[in-house]
């Protein structure tokens, strides 16, 4: 019950403000979904980048070197990127979504290397004992090691991601959410705004609440003995 | 041509580079012999490099120098040869009871029905039964170290090393552990080495203890208990054999 409201929630306060501001009901969905879909569409693949390239660096001097590379990387401004991005994938889905790419993959990479980095060393040595090598050790051994770290680079990653986007969306790279937001200020509807800002607020509380809490909160208790 | 050894151990070096590239000495010129079914404790102060040794010895690490044999195998025991039981348990926190004592068995590609029958018989053997959805942090120290021997005892290794494994439970658990050890020892014949470092304990359960001296850890001496099992930890004869290791401890 209280997850169906929590999912409701945005909804309808889209539906019942869009019916006083004006707004078409249709064009809030079809923006923020935009903007959520370039997000969740780069969080996937930075993700599938990441998590390779973590355990090819996880072990060894490699690693020792790569983090804190990764870390500065983890602080560029990616948005230094984004003209160079425009010229070469022109305004739209694909400069967006290597723009997300390049924000997120960092926090994504560092937090999962990390976890590898800082794991046990016992837990390493009983993995070895009885006997994990190659894939299944990946599978059964690496991966489930690494999921906490994966975790909270992705919740770091996503709202860097949902920083970017918004930002990318007000300076052009339209439609999506941030520019449903700068039309409205630049015809000076306050109300629009206001309703715009709640809407997302609302959208990100209740992936937050649904997705991320539960799945933190899974990953302290897996993740300590 | 077929001598009776599990392990043989001959001349073994080891040394720890540190950060200013110096090296230091851990182990020298460490030799000696372990029977098959045999129980011994390599007994030694800290820092006298017996971890290290069971880490070479379990291919962790690769010695400086010197020569490992394992009985008709001398690539040394593999997967399905080997198990140990940390004193830290070093049990996955991401599986549960069942799934942890499972886990060596799914890296040997153990068939699943044989697999859930032997997880089934070693979590009753150490008396881990109603406690098999648990994870590990809801599982006391005890428990876990539980849940480290019957992983440990699930591959049905032939060698089995222990290092300091009641030094994290509390004397009373510590107790109950080392007889439940005991008597797996006494009905499945596995070779077992263990490292320690109290003498009681070497004196209580193995048939020999090597004696260490501190760092670089060599070999100082191998003293046989004779004694009869059960142990009694209060007789004269086991104050005689824990005073007589104290003294070569001293030196």
């Amino acid at each position: 019950m209280v997850a169906f409201i929590t999912v409701a929630a945005p909804f309808i306060y889209i539906f019942i403000f869009s019916e006083f501001t004006g707004v078409k009901t249709e064009q809030v969905f079809l923006d923020l979904g935009t903007s959520f879909m370039r997000v969740l569409v780069a969080y996937v693949i930075s993700v599938a980048a990441a998590i390779p390239l973590a355990f090819f660096l996880g072990q060894g001097k490699i690693g020792d070197f790569f983090l804190p590379v990764f870390d500065v990387l983890q602080s560029f401004p990616s948005f230094a990127l984004l003209p160079l991005l425009v010229i070469w994938f022109g305004i739209g889905n694909a400069a967006a979504i290597f723009f997300l790419v390049a924000t997120m993959i960092w926090p994504v990479l560092f937090s999962v290397l990390s976890s590898l980095r800082l794991s046990r060393k016992d837990l390493e040595e009983a993995a070895f004992i009885f006997g994990a090598r190659g894939w299944k050790k990946m599978f059964l051994f690496t991966l489930p090691l690494s999921l906490p770290g994966l975790i909270t680079g992705s919740i770091v990653g996503i709202g860097e991601g949902w920083e970017a986007i918004v930002g990318a969306e007000i300076i052009g790279i339209t439609p999506g959410i941030g520019g449903f937001l700068n039309s409205a200020s630049n015809r000076g509807d306050i109300p629009v705004l206001t309703f715009g800002i709640i809407a997302l607020l609302l959208f990100l509380f209740t992936l937050n609440k649904l997705i991320w809490i539960p799945l933190l909160k899974r990953s302290h208790d897996y993740a300590h003995e | 041509m077929n001598e009776n050894f599990a392990i043989k151990v001959n001349g073994l070096d080891h040394f720890f580079s540190s950060d200013d590239s110096r090296k230091m000495e851990v182990l020298r010129n460490v030799s000696f012999t372990v029977k098959p079914g045999e129980f011994s404790a390599i007994l030694g102060p800290s820092g006298c490099g017996k971890s290290t040794l069971l880490r070479i010895l379990a291919g962790m690490i690769k010695p400086a120098g010197g020569r490992i044999d394992f009985a008709d195998n001398n690539k040394g025991f593999k997967n399905n040869e080997l198990a140990m039981i940390f004193q830290s348990f070093a049990i996955f926190p991401w599986l549960n009871v069942y799934e942890n004592v499972e886990f060596g068995l799914k890296m040997k590609n153990t068939p699943a029905v044989e697999r859930a029958k032997k997880v089934e018989e070693h979590v009753k053997e150490i008396g881990l039964v109603g406690f098999e959805k648990t994870y590990p942090k809801d599982l006391s120290g005890g428990m876990k170290q539980r849940v480290g021997i019957a992983r440990a005892l699930a591959v049905e290794p032939r060698l089995l090393f222990m290092d300091e494994p009641f030094s994290s439970l509390d004397a009373f658990t510590a107790n109950e552990l080392r007889q439940d050890v005991l008597k797996i020892w006494l009905q499945d014949k596995i070779t077992i080495l263990m490292v320690t470092h109290l003498v009681d304990e070497a004196v209580e359960m193995a048939d020999t203890v090597l004696v260490m001296t501190p760092r670089p850890g060599q070999v100082e001496a191998v003293v046989p208990i004779d004694l009869p099992r059960p142990r009694n930890r209060r007789s004269k004869e086991f104050f005689s054999l824990v005073d007589k290791i104290m003294d070569i401890v001293k030196i």
